[in-house]
Formats: structure tokens, C-alpha cells, sequence
């Protein structure tokens, strides 16, 4: 155990604990006026994205805690689980916000079951293509990942969560791909993506316009492009040093989703361009961890589970800030550890812990310290 | 992982080490594209702050900021006391921007709008959804009304600062002070002379807005534009016992206009500046009759109040002493062709009996004596044909003939005031000089003039100008001016029991279009008391009489009695017992209404007794309570008589004796 917990990344347990704190800050900044207006409680979506950490850290405490064959047997349950989730949405218990349907009530709290359906996903991944290890020459795994894919897409689709569908299908590529996919399938697939978004551009030419439009948000300022123009405003306002903690005007009603999706534009207009290349600077690090642990990993399950959340991370981190800068169209997908989401947080913190175990899993095994004469075993002995 | 069974047995399957090994490059390759990636969005984000776009910053001017228009509040003006004449009671409008409401929000606005100023919702929004850039929403609101709109914080709504200008006192002193016109702009007065100083600064402030339009910033007040508060040198309760004689004037002579002056000659200080018509600048009408400050926008003829300043003259220069004897020619004299007349006929007299009989042909002799050059330089030495510099617009300077150009007749006639033109306020100010021994003080009204916090801005101190004559040549002049009021002299009328009074009275030949009236005439009377050791010093001028005597000393004389026995009681100086014996003058003195709180002077060790003649039973306990001064009361009604007399000391324990009747 000794061994193991010296193992553990600190560097991303840090780095985790600065980014939920600063969001919690950057929330409270954020949200606190339109919360005390709405709801008379300033206090009301950080106390929520607390508890979502709160949540998150208990769970990742018992994974951490647990042998990591127990991670294993869970891979299947947690995979139905989020699946009977994204179900729930079906029901009467669905929660709607901002025009989207991606919430169901459990008691007190809204659930997002995407947020989980995502780790899900990684983890069964994981799974099947190292109980599978060696053999992904077979079309047959070919096709079980498909299957496997195909299941939560299904079930997403009514959703209509293109952002969650498209980090899902990315996530499966980044996992078949690192498990050894053949070239040939790689190219096979990626010329299949770019037919598929020629022909749905080719058959409704308004797609094009859609895709493109974001590039010029000045183009329908008050219509498609407001928000992303008053993230710019935000930003612009900042300057380099900012105008300082809650001392944001972006967030007096002018930018939509300033506590959630946009949270960044905050951080940009309150901190400047320094706070705000500390943050990205802060989210490179935990991809950079992740994906060192995931190197480190002893098997082929640690690697690409590692694999699989550094890329769900820097995914999602790439996709929010571009939308944010104005490169990408606008998927409604959070920024990790930043934006409001008390499950996004939660499965974010799980996230964390399910990569300090396999950090702690790749500790080098116990051996006699003559033979071995590393300053790492030198120091255990 | 029952997958695993569909396995071709033909499928060769991967080492190991092989797949992990391939899986750590490739996990590396996707992981680097992602960190670039993420740098990539990352210093698109620096850039984004850095070098905004041209639009951006466009689009965050016109939709963040929203401008609020700031405007002082007018500054108060003061009585010498702290008594506040002029003040501006906040009584805004309220208006609003209507293309500074967004639709979504005019409902909602309008709602908290409607509930703070007690009008309808629907109304208000009606208001709010005009295109146009200004409505209207309510006029003349109490300030607490309008701080609440303030505190609201929408930009698009304001508050205009309604030009709402309080005079406490109503009429009291309304020329000097004068009045402010609906823009909030002074319109006379020193309303007007010192409108910028009183009005404070204005400007529009940028201030950042949310999307509803409320101001983020909030603080809609800035201390350093407000207006400066001016202090004057008028004393509220002179001021009205001035006005007060001023009615009795009217009163007894219906005169076109009349104006009192009261100066402190130890300073210059204008203690009362009354005028009449007169007019509420709460409620200013169309006639602009009854706003003109007559005191020094009139140039008048000043007539026989002038001789007193010839008289000094001569004295200050050798040519006679104020007992020299003069030959006043039985009342009938020559110059050149012209011929001069004196109403009361005397053969020789004193020069001191020139003042008292007011002698023309005694004083046109002293005038030639001294000669035109000599006698102009004194009548400017005194103030005359010079403007005070008081700050009251449309102040006149008043004529006298040049000396190289004045024929001996002319010189003549001016030194007994006609033929030369003078303000009330100048003879006031060279009366104020004989009071004070010969010295002129400049005269002055505003003390100084300070910001909101206390600062001042202005402080004008009271400036000795020169000496015009010695303090002998004063004294003597003064003297004879005594005995103008005494039994024989021209202005019994002007008598005050108790003291001594010089002056000096004026009956001039009111010029009427470009010619002498033969009936319409300026009565004037001025004076200081208490002569031996003058404390105030007061001109009275009455324009044309249109009822009862039209001589200075009639018309004027009284109202200086009233005001100046008044004052003495106010200013608590003890009138001399040995004067109240004396027969009283024509006419007995009507009680004021209001004689002041009564005083009793304390020294560091004693007390003075004050005059308690014709006060009530309650005045005299009033004034003695916390002195430790016991009080022997007889009678009842009003005091009639009191031992020890006012002015005398006692220590606290002792007592006075009043008797009332």
C-alpha cells in the first residue's frame, strides 16, 4: 500500500485540486448576482458544484481504495447504469434547460447521465479491447466495438446531443486506434467521417452555413453569433490582467451560460489573458498527467482507460474553449472542472480518481533492493 | 468476453509487449495532437483578450456603456448667522430614455417604476415603449422619491434636477438675493452675480450598464461639482426690521420705491439691504418693478444728505472749523446769475448750524472755497461716482461734474446734492465713514463663499479702503450731525430714546423726465447710532411720496427711529439713562412684534443688565433664566421702569428689580 501510495500522481491530484477550487471561485463570480436574483440564494450553484465534488471525491475515495479488479467487475454494471440513465430522459423525470433535454431528477438533484455515459463508455472500451488484447486483426471485435458504440449513440440520439455523439464516436476512434486498429481501418473510417459531413453538406446546403458561421459571429450578433460575441466582448474587457474577481459585466445578463459553458469568457474578462492562459495552462497539465499515467500504465486496461479520459478531458476542454474563440460551432459541452454541472463535476472528480489508481497500479513491483539499484527503490528501502 | 469465442483460430494473435509498446507511441501521437490542440484554442483565447477585434470593441462600447448626466445641486446662500436665505430643495423629474429600455425589460421597469412614484403600470409603460428619446414620467416628485429611482440604477431613467430654488424667509432681502428662472439660471441678484459659483458643474459620466440597463457602477452624485455654498453679511434680523420700517414707509407715504441700507461701518459689512416694492422670489411675477434693488440700481439725486461730506471737507482741509461762523445771507444768495435759497433763513451761523439748519448757501460757500478739484476728490474719497463692487448686478455709478468743466453755480448745487447723482448704497457707505472716525471700510456683503464640504473658495475679509478725514474732523461732523435730531434741527423724527442719533436728513427735486418735478421729491434721512460710539449706520431713501409731508425728515425720519430702536434692543446696546428722561420726539415708537430674545451679557465675572423697558413678564424671566441673576418683579404688564438701570453689572446671586405696568 506504502508503495502504492507513493505511486500516486500528485502532480494531477495538485492540479485537480487548484482547477475545482478556481472553479468554484469563477462560479461564485459568475453565478452569485442572477442566482440571488432568481432564486435569493447567491450562494445556490456553488454550493451545487460542491456537492457534485463532494459526490465525485467519495467515489473516487472507494476506488482508490478498492482493489482494482473491482474497477473491472464495475465496468459492466456502470455501462447499464449510465444507459438506464440516458433512458430516464424518456420519462416523465426529464429535466429541460436551455432548450436541451439532458437532465433527469433524482430526488433534490437534476442528473446528467451523458456525463457518465462518457466514462462509461471509456471504461467498457477499455475493457473489451484488453480482454481482446492482441487481436484486433479480428473483424469481430471490429464489430463488437461498433455494437458497443452503436448502443449509448442509440440512445443519445433522441437527445439530440451532437456534442456528446461526437465526443463519443472520438473517444472510440482515440481507443481502437491506440489499441492497435489497422491503418488501413484508420484511413477506412476517416474517409468515412469525411464523406459522411460532405454528403450532409452536399444534401442541406444550410449546414455549410452553419459550420461556417461561427467564424464570423459578427455576421448575426444578435442572433446565432450573440453569445460567442459577448464571450469576445468579455475577453476583450479583460485585457491582460483583467478587471478583477467579480468585476465581470458579462455575467449582468449579457453572456448566456457565463457560469456553465462560457465560463472561460469570466475567467478572461475577471483575470485577463494571464488568468485566463493559467487556466488552459492548468488543463494541459491534466491531460499531460493523464497521459503519462496512461505510459505508465502496467496493462493494457490502465493504458487505455488513461488513454481514453485524457482524451475525454482535452476533448472536451478543446471543443468548449473553441467554441469560446470562435472555431468551432457550438456544441453545449462544459468546460472540465470550470464550468457549473454538478454531474459533469462529479464524473470529472471520478475521472481523477480513476487515474490516480491506475497511477497507483503502475507502481513498479517490489524487488530486492541490491538488484535494483533506482534512487526510487533506494529511497523505499 | 464471450466475444472472445467468435475468435478465428486462423487470427494470429498479438504479442504482449508488442501491443503496448505500439499503444504507448500511439497514445503519445493522439495525446500530442490534443495538447496542441488545446494550446492552440488556449492562445486563441490570449488573443482574444489582446488584440480584440475592431467589432468587438465597438460592440462593447455602444452595449455596455451607457451615459448618466450629472448635475449639482445649487449652492445655499446664508445670512451672517448661519440662517438660511436661499436653499435648493430637490423637486425632480423624473424622465426616461425610452430607447434605452429594452422590450423585455420595459414590463418589468416599469412595474418597479410605477410602484415608486404612485402611478399607473400600464401608463409608465406606455411611456417607456415611445420612439423617442425622452418622455416624461413625473414631474416635481419628492427627493426621497427621486433618490429611490436613483437607486434603481437604470440608466435609461433620470433625474432631472428641477431648478426648484427655496426662500425660506419669502420676501426677506428677495432684491439682494434675487431669484433663478425654471433652467436653474440666476436671474438677478446674487442669484445672478454668482451664478457659477452657486450653480456647480455638470457633465456626462460613461457609466458600464447591464443588458437591462441598470447602471453597474451605481453612485449618480459627485461632491466636487456641487455648487458653492455664499455666505453674506446680512443679518436675518435686521434685514427684516428693515423691511418691517420699510412697510411703515409705505404706509405713511406711498412712495413709488424706498429702500433702507444698515451698515456696519467697523467692517463695511451690509447688515440689511431692504427695498420696496418688494416680491416674493418664491412665486416671481411678471412686473419686474418690485425686483429692482433700488439700494444700487437707482442714481439718484441725493440732496441735503451730501452736505455733511462737504462740510467734513473743509474741516479736513483748514479752511474752517465746525464752530467757524458762516454767513448764510438771510436765505437768499448770488452766484454769477443764478441765485441760491435756504428754506429756513439764517444770517451767521456755526459751520457745525450749516448741517443742522441745512444751510444751501453755507454749504454752495464751503464747496467754492475748497474749490471743484478739492471737492470732487473728496466726494470720490467718500465713494461717490465709484461702484462699491458689491456683487449685485446692474450696480450705477452715479454723476458728478468733472472739475475742469463745472461752472461755480454747478458746484454750487452739488454740494448740496443736486445736479450730481449718487446710489443709496454710496451714501450709506460715506455715512459709514464718518461713523468710523474717518476711515472707509469697503463695503461688502458676501463674507465668503465655500465648497460642499466646508472649504472656502472665497473669504473676503473687511478692508479699511482709506482714510478720507481725521478722526477729529469725523467727530466733529458727527456732532453736528447730533444736533439735526435734536429740539430746532430737521429730523426730530429720527430720535430714538435712550440714544443719541446723528444724521442727516435729504429733500431732493425728483428729476422727471429730463426736468426738475415740481412736486415729486426724495426724501432721505441718514444717520448712526449711538452717535458718541455708533454701532450701526442706516440710510433711508423714500422716491417720491405720494402721500403725507414729502420732507426727508418726515417722510424717512420714522422708519430710522423704528429701525434703529429695534436694532439697538437686538444688538443689546444699552441706551444712555440719562437720554430717557429727555422728552420723547414727536410721535411715540410702535412696538415691534418680535423685539428679539432678550440678552444678558455676561463679561468672564459679571453680568450686564439689558434694557428690560416694554418687555413682557415672560421676556424678563426668559432673559435672566441659567444667568444666576435674581429678578424682584412688580405689577404686571410691561416694564416700565428697572433697578439697577440696563447697563449696569451685577455678579450672579444679585438681583434686579423690574416694575411692570
Amino acid at each position: 500500500m506504502d508503495r502504492n501510495v507513493r505511486a500516486l500522481d500528485w502532480p494531477l491530484l495538485a492540479t485537480y485540486v487548484v482547477l475545482a477550487g478556481f472553479g468554484l471561485l469563477m462560479i461564485l463570480s459568475a453565478s452569485s448576482l442572477e442566482a440571488d436574483a432568481e432564486y435569493g440564494n447567491a450562494l445556490r450553484y456553488v454550493t451545487r458544484q460542491a456537492a457534485g465534488i463532494a459526490g465525485g471525491c467519495m467515489i473516487s475515495l472507494g476506488i482508490l481504495v478498492a482493489p482494482i479488479a473491482w474497477l473491472r467487475k464495475a465496468v459492466w454494471p456502470s455501462f447499464v447504469l449510465a444507459l438506464g440513465g440516458l433512458l430516464m430522459i424518456l420519462t416523465p423525470l426529464a429535466h429541460s434547460a436551455n432548450g436541451a433535454t439532458r437532465w433527469f431528477r433524482l430526488g433534490p438533484v437534476n442528473v446528467q447521465p451523458s456525463e457518465f455515459m462518457k466514462i462509461a463508455l471509456v471504461l467498457a472500451f477499455a475493457h473489451y479491447l484488453s480482454l481482446n488484447e492482441g487481436r484486433l486483426k479480428d473483424n469481430a471485435v471490429l464489430f463488437g466495438s461498433v455494437f458497443l458504440l452503436a448502443v449509448p449513440v442509440l440512445f443519445i440520439l433522441p437527445q439530440k446531443d451532437f456534442g456528446t455523439t461526437v465526443i463519443l464516436f472520438g473517444l472510440t476512434g482515440v481507443m481502437l486506434f491506440v489499441a492497435g486498429l489497422a491503418w488501413r481501418w484508420v484511413f477506412a473510417f476517416g474517409g468515412l467521417v469525411a464523406a459522411a459531413l460532405t454528403g450532409l453538406v452536399l444534401l442541406e446546403p444550410y449546414r455549410m452555413q452553419r459550420l461556417v458561421s461561427f467564424m464570423d459571429p459578427f455576421a448575426d450578433q444578435s442572433g446565432a453569433g450573440y453569445q460567442v460575441v459577448q464571450g469576445w466582448i468579455a475577453l476583450a474587457t479583460g485585457g491582460l490582467f483583467g478587471q478583477g474577481l467579480a468585476s465581470g459585466v458579462a455575467q449582468r445578463g449579457f453572456l448566456p451560460e457565463a457560469h456553465t459553458d462560457f465560463i472561460s469568457a469570466v475567467v478572461g474578462e475577471e483575470l485577463g489573458a494571464v488568468g485566463w492562459a493559467m487556466m488552459v495552462l492548468l488543463l494541459l497539465g491534466m491531460v499531460w498527467r493523464a497521459l503519462v499515467i496512461a505510459s505508465r500504465a502496467k496493462d493494457l486496461f490502465g493504458m487505455l482507460t488513461a488513454t481514453g479520459l485524457a482524451a475525454l478531458l482535452g476533448a472536451q476542454s478543446i471543443i468548449n474553449l473553441g467554441v469560446v474563440g470562435g472555431v468551432m460551432p457550438n456544441k453545449g459541452l462544459v468546460l472540465p472542472f470550470l464550468s457549473y454541472g454538478a454531474s459533469a463535476v462529479l464524473a470529472h472528480t471520478v475521472i481523477v480518481g480513476i487515474l490516480l489508481k491506475i497511477s497507483m497500479e503502475s507502481a513498479p513491483a517490489e524487488a530486492p533492493a541490491p538488484a535494483r539499484p533506482a534512487p526510487r527503490a533506494a529511497l523505499a528501502g | 468476453m464471450t466475444l472472445e469465442g467468435t475468435l478465428p483460430p486462423e487470427l494470429r494473435i498479438e504479442a504482449p509487449d508488442v501491443v503496448r509498446a505500439r499503444a504507448r507511441r500511439r497514445l503519445w501521437g493522439v495525446g500530442g495532437i490534443l495538447l496542441v490542440l488545446l494550446a492552440g484554442v488556449g492562445a486563441r483565447g490570449v488573443q482574444l483578450c489582446l488584440l480584440p477585434h475592431e467589432q468587438t470593441i465597438t460592440a462593447a462600447s455602444t452595449q455596455r456603456w451607457g451615459s448618466v448626466k450629472l448635475a449639482a445641486r445649487r449652492g445655499a446662500i446664508y445670512d451672517r448667522n448661519g440662517h438660511r436665505l436661499a436653499a435648493s430643495v430637490a423637486t425632480p423629474n423624473i424622465v426616461v430614455d425610452p430607447q434605452l429600455v429594452p422590450e423585455e425589460e420595459v414590463d418589468a421597469l416599469a412595474a418597479k417604476v410605477a410602484r415608486i412614484l404612485d402611478m399607473d403600470v400600464a401608463d409608465v409603460a406606455e411611456r417607456m415603449r415611445r420612439q423617442s428619446r425622452y418622455a416624461r414620467l413625473a414631474t416635481r416628485v419628492h427627493p426621497s422619491v427621486a433618490a429611490r429611482i436613483e437607486e434603481l440604477g437604470h440608466l435609461a431613467l433620470d433625474v432631472e434636477q428641477g431648478a426648484r430654488r427655496y426662500y425660506p424667509e419669502e420676501m426677506l432681502a428677495a432684491q439682494v438675493l434675487g431669484f433663478v428662472d425654471a433652467a436653474g439660471r440666476g436671474r438677478a441678484g446674487l442669484e445672478k452675480q454668482l451664478d457659477e459659483q452657486l450653480r456647480g458643474g455638470s457633465l456626462l459620466l460613461q457609466r458600464r450598464r447591464d443588458l437591462r440597463g441598470y447602471s453597474i457602477d451605481g453612485q449618480r452624485t459627485r461632491d466636487d461639482m456641487m455648487g458653492m455654498d455664499v455666505h453674506t453679511t446680512l443679518d436675518r434680523q435686521i434685514q427684516r426690521m428693515a423691511e418691517r420700517a420699510l412697510e411703515g414707509v409705505i404706509e405713511r407715504s406711498d412712495p413709488v420705491a424706498a429702500s433702507i441700507i444698515v451698515l456696519d461701518h467697523k467692517t463695511g459689512d451690509v447688515l440689511a439691504m431692504a427695498n420696496a416694492p418688494t416680491f416674493n422670489p418664491n412665486a416671481v411675477e411678471e412686473d419686474p418693478a418690485p425686483r429692482r434693488n433700488h439700494a444700487v440700481q437707482d442714481a439718484i439725486e441725493p440732496g441735503s444728505v451730501l452736505k455733511p461730506f462737504n462740510v467734513a471737507a473743509a474741516i479736513e482741509e483748514g479752511l474752517v472749523s465746525i464752530d467757524s461762523s458762516i454767513d448764510c445771507e438771510g436765505g437768499s444768495y448770488r452766484i454769477g446769475r443764478a441765485r441760491i435759497h435756504d428754506d429756513h433763513p439764517h444770517n451767521v451761523v456755526t459751520v457745525g448750524e450749516v448741517i443742522k439748519y441745512s444751510s444751501n448757501i453755507g454749504s454752495a460757500k464751503l464747496a467754492i472755497r475748497l474749490g471743484a478739484e478739492k471737492f470732487t476728490d473728496y466726494m470720490r474719497a467718500f465713494g461717490f461716482t465709484r461702484r462699491t463692487g458689491l456683487p449685485l448686478p446692474g450696480e450705477r455709478a452715479g454723476i458728478i461734474r468733472s472739475p475742469e468743466r463745472i461752472k461755480p453755480i454747478e458746484l454750487a448745487t452739488t454740494s448740496y446734492g443736486q445736479g450730481m447723482t449718487a446710489t443709496p448704497l454710496q451714501v450709506a457707505a460715506a455715512t459709514a465713514t464718518l461713523a468710523n472716525g474717518g476711515v472707509r471700510m469697503r463695503p461688502r456683503l458676501v463674507s465668503r463663499i465655500e465648497d460642499v464640504h466646508g472649504v472656502p473658495e472665497v473669504i473676503k475679509e473687511p478692508m479699511a479702503e482709506a482714510r478720507v478725514i481725521s478722526e477729529k474732523t469725523a467727530k466733529d461732523v458727527a456732532r453736528a450731525m447730533v444736533t439735526v435730531t435734536e429740539q430746532g434741527g430737521t429730523a426730530t423724527r429720527a430720535r430714538v430714546p435712550g440714544y443719541l442719533v446723528a444724521g442727516k436728513t435729504g429733500t431732493a427735486e425728483k428729476v422727471v423726465d429730463g426736468k426738475y418735478s415740481a412736486s415729486a421729491r426724495i426724501g432721505s434721512f441718514m444717520g448712526f447710532i449711538p452717535a458718541d460710539d455708533p454701532a450701526i449706520t442706516v440710510v433711508v431713501v423714500v422716491d417720491q411720496p405720494r402721500k403725507g409731508s414729502r420732507y426727508g425728515g418726515s417722510v424717512a425720519g420714522p422708519a430710522f427711529a423704528e429701525l434703529a430702536g429695534a436694532a439697538m434692543r437686538y444688538l443689546n446696546i444699552p441706551p444712555d439713562p440719562e437720554l430717557l428722561g429727555e422728552p420723547i420726539g414727536p410721535g411715540p415708537i410702535e412696538p415691534l412684534e418680535d423685539p428679539g430674545p432678550l440678552r444678558v451679557a455676561w463679561s468672564g465675572s459679571e453680568w450686564t443688565v439689558p434694557d428690560f423697558a416694554g418687555r413682557s413678564v415672560r421676556d424678563v424671566l426668559r432673559g435672566v433664566q441659567g444667568t444666576g441673576l435674581g429678578v424682584e418683579l412688580k405689577g404686571s404688564g410691561v416694564v416700565v421702569a428697572q433697578a439697577p438701570p440696563a447697563g449696569a453689572r451685577l455678579a450672579p446671586g444679585e438681583k434686579v428689580s423690574v416694575t411692570f405696568q
